[in-house]
């Protein structure tokens, strides 16, 4: 089993979608569903990786399904606290930058004018 | 003498799979084989998610399952996934936005080398991975 375990809370303007485990193709449904779900409160989503083992391509399918849902109805989707090899898979894919928070996009002229 | 990977393979390298729910089983005995064959722990978990890919390709594109061999020789770490599937190729990594297509890519990424073989039971997929990278 990859035991597999997805937590949606709600908080003041957003939802949090916690995830622990392993995810592969055994449990990606349920990593979609939970994803599209959060999105469909309509508030800002944030998905917290800190406690996920594991992920593979049928995880990333689901994040990059959430992203183009998320892109469709405006609403916000992000991750946080990706590490090890679930870091790498990110990297490896580029999702990690797709769905990377904006402050962790890399802005220069920003930077330059504080 | 041609080498028939069914007959011959030693059963404790050797790990079946054949359903989603056995994906976590066949990381864990890759992972496990690798590491006590000098594999360092960072790519011992590379090969956790490349040997998965496979596997996942396997469930996905065919309608039995594979089997999953761990070997080390002349100081390189070699993993084969074997199933019934027709050869295949190996394509460049989708743009991050594509749905889908990543598995593979994924494999050749993460591996030294990727060889594609037929075999008698289908395809042979073997990574390759340096034993002092």
């Amino acid at each position: 089993m990859a035991g597999f375990e997805v937590t949606t809370s709600a908080q003041a303007n957003r939802t949090v979608v916690a995830l622990a485990g392993e995810c592969d193709l055994s449990v990606s449904g349920e990593l979609t569903s939970a994803l599209l779900g959060a999105l469909g409160e309509g508030r800002e989503v944030v998905v917290d990786l800190a406690a996920l083992q594991f992920l593979d391509s049928s995880g990333v399918h689901g994040l990059v399904t959430a992203y183009h849902a998320a892109k469709r109805d405006g609403v916000p989707l992000r991750l946080v606290n990706a590490g090890g090899v679930v870091a790498d898979v990110l990297d490896l894919t580029g999702v990690g930058e797709l769905l990377a928070a904006p402050s962790e996009e890399p802005s220069r002229e920003g930077l330059e004018n504080v | 003498m041609s080498r028939s990977t069914g007959s011959v393979w030693p059963a404790q390298d050797t790990m079946a799979y054949g359903r989603a729910d056995d994906l976590a089983g066949v990381r864990a005995f890759a992972r496990s084989r690798a590491a006590a064959l000098g594999l360092p722990a960072r790519r011992v978990e590379m090969l956790g998610l490349a040997v998965s890919e496979l596997a996942t390709n396997t469930l996905q594109h065919t309608s039995g399952g594979g089997r999953v061999r761990v070997w080390a020789e002349s100081g390189q770490l070699y993993c084969e996934v074997v199933d019934a599937g027709p050869m295949r190729s190996i394509g460049d990594m989708p743009p991050a936005s594509a749905v889908s297509g990543r598995g593979l890519a994924i494999v050749r990424r993460v591996a030294d080398d990727v060889d594609i073989l037929p075999d008698s039971d289908g395809t042979a997929v073997r990574m390759r991975m340096a034993l002092d990278a």
